[in-house]
């Protein structure tokens, strides 16, 4: 029946169809109009600041993904890109008197991308638990560096004050704080995730993201197929840091004060634990895991001084049981199950 | 000597090109004290399969080890299709057209069976680093993926996860992954290990008309007599790392050396 339907250039028109009709996109664009409303409907600036910081992470657990659940290693050292990007914004902006935004993420995300590529060009090389720890280590030497103060550009442990950017040259860092998040920041954010989710999805469709399913699998078969996997380890990691640099370079402004404790490895912990959490045999887990962990440590927080053990406990259960999946994984699988029942009866 | 009556053989098959695709001087691999292949020369043709016997411990899966390049050589020069590729990278050697399948199947577990032999089919085509073209649209690849997949009557797995698949499927897709990456020459390590005896004939019988029809050469080694007997242009008898005998099948089960050394050895 498709055929009585006009078509443009190789897609039919029932394929158009079939695509705006998509349940994921339709759920997906619901959300993004939801999630972009939200600030101006509820004026809740706490709930915006939480969503923002979300999605800061969301987008990091997204960039670490692509080396945990697509090429198959087990990074400590993501802190790195994530404080790459942090410290990239905050030193252009104050050494180098760059506001504007775009100019700033562009530039922390070359600069997480070189620190990917240095990282990883001295790791890809190992396996396992030695490539988890070279990259521990090496994020580390970037922690320590940041603390001494190496070259002056870090303030220490002080750390560094930032200003707010503006963009695209207006000038929307005059605008009252609290209104600069949730009438601009809040939005620049949501549409950086959603391009990263968009981006992901079809790089990771891709041959390319093929090519790490390869390597992750069988390293044998992947090299024996003419594949040269060194080189798109390193490709991996470089895609995962920059990512992860996007996500650090906007955290900076949301939190306005950059430390040395953001190159730390339980900031790589974290990024594992929410990749860990959300599932990372799933191409969303990253971005419910990021939730799932936030809202989780808040809540936490607020009953308990021992959060650390609730956090620990919640991940030690849903590993357990739920393995690569996660609680994403998870609920998707019961969703299935459900549905299959209803057709069934 | 044995050679002359190789290429006799060879050359009746198809016309053939003069340059053997493959060979090897003077191959040698010590571990530590231990010499594994021992000085071995030979030529593979692209149009003759090779049948290598010999019992366990001469050197059979060194030597393929060596061709591939999983292990280097100690000594020796190993030339392929005209270039010296002692020293090449393993993937460099592949896409030269040196292609191994494994013993026990290499292949993609969590991904389905179409996935696999189209990864095979996307890497021979150096495509590895095309980011925004999703590989289910990729009507190339996708079209000669399933071309393979008929051609190795792997169609009613395509969907299927690997994990899943009995033994024998499992074998005849390593031997389909490699066949994608259309190979010249094709190294198979037992490619009947672990399939029902049933079943043997039937994969080599698979892996044999494939070879025929793409024009690709096969070197296999085998414990069984009787496939080697039947599928071989010429056998090669290792015992030790050196060679024994290198002849057609008729004349290496019928020598003296290789009766008493391997074929009564209880292989």
């Amino acid at each position: 029946m498709s055929t009585r339907l006009p078509t443009f250039g190789d897609v039919k028109a029932g394929e158009i169809k079939g695509v705006l009709l998509d349940k994921r996109l339709l759920a997906g664009s619901a959300l993004f109009v939801f999630l972009a409303l939200y600030p101006a409907l509820t004026m809740n600036a706490y709930h915006t600041r939480l969503l923002a910081w979300i999605m800061c992470f969301a987008i990091a657990a997204l960039g670490f993904n692509i080396v945990l659940g697509y090429t198959g290693l087990l990074s400590f050292g993501h802190a790195a890109f994530f404080g790459a990007g942090m410290y990239t914004v905050v030193i252009a902006m104050e050494r180098a008197g760059i506001t504007d935004l775009v100019v700033l993420l562009v530039l922390a995300m070359i600069v997480a991308g070189v620190v990917g590529a240095i990282i990883g060009a001295l790791s890809v090389k190992t396996h396992e638990i030695y490539f988890a720890l070279l990259t521990l280590a090496l994020a580390q030497l970037l922690f320590v560096l940041a603390t001494r103060d190496v070259g002056g550009l870090t303030r220490g442990t002080d750390g560094i004050g930032l200003t707010r950017p503006d963009f695209l040259g207006l000038p929307v860092s005059e605008v009252p704080a609290q209104f600069y998040l949730m009438g601009f920041y809040y939005h620049v954010i949501l549409v950086c995730l959603t391009a990263t989710i968009l981006l992901l999805w079809v790089v990771l469709r891709s041959p390319f993201g093929l090519t790490l399913k390869m390597i992750r699998e069988n390293e044998t078969r992947a090299e024996m197929s003419g594949v040269p996997i060194l080189r798109y380890r390193l490709y991996s990691m470089i895609l995962s840091a920059m990512i992860v640099g996007l996500g650090g370079a906007l955290y900076a402004v949301v939190v306005g004060h950059i430390t040395p404790e953001y190159l730390d490895w339980t900031m790589s912990g974290e990024i594992v634990f929410m990749a860990l959490l959300g599932g990372i045999g799933t191409f969303l887990g990253p971005v419910v895991g990021a939730g799932g962990f936030i809202l989780l440590q808040e809540l936490a927080l607020s009953v308990t001084t021992y959060w650390h053990f609730t956090m620990g406990l919640v991940l030690f259960v849903v590993v357990l049981t739920l393995r690569e999946k996660g609680i994403w994984g998870g609920a998707k699988e019961l969703l299935e199950r459900l549905d299959e029942r209803r057709d069934n009866s | 000597m044995s050679t002359q009556n190789t290429r006799n053989t060879a050359s009746a098959r198809s016309s053939g090109s003069a340059e053997p695709i493959l060979r090897t001087e003077n191959v040698r691999k010590e571990f530590g004290s231990l010499v594994a292949v021992d000085g071995v020369s030979l030529e593979f043709y692209d149009d003759e399969i090779v049948g290598i016997i010999g019992p366990n411990g001469a050197g059979k899966t060194t030597f393929t080890n060596l061709l591939s390049g999983a292990l280097s050589l100690t000594d020796g020069t190993i030339v392929f299709d005209g270039d010296d590729i002692s020293d090449l990278r393993r993937y460099k050697r592949v896409r030269r057209g040196l292609v191994r399948s494994f013993q026990i199947p290499q292949i993609y577990d969590e991904l389905t069976v179409f996935e696999n032999v189209q990864a095979s089919v996307l890497s021979r085509k150096g495509e590895n680093n095309r980011l925004f073209t999703l590989t289910h649209r990729d009507s190339d690849s996708v079209e000669e993926t399933e071309r393979l997949l008929e051609m190795f009557n792997l169609e009613a797995h395509a969907d299927e996860h690997t994990e899943h698949l009995p033994h024998g499927v499992r074998k005849i897709l390593d031997v389909a992954m490699s066949f994608a990456l259309r190979p010249k020459l094709m190294v198979l390590d037992e490619p009947t290990s672990g399939v029902g005896s049933r079943e043997k004939n039937a994969v080599m019988e698979t892996i044999t008309d494939a070879a025929v029809e793409r024009n690709i050469g096969l070197i296999f080694i085998e414990h069984d007599m009787e496939l080697i007997r039947t599928y071989s242009d010429r056998i090669v008898a290792l015992h030790e790392g050196r060679v024994l005998a290198d002849d057609d099948p008729a004349a290496v089960m019928n020598s003296e050396e290789v009766n008493q050394f391997i074929l009564e050895g209880g292989v």
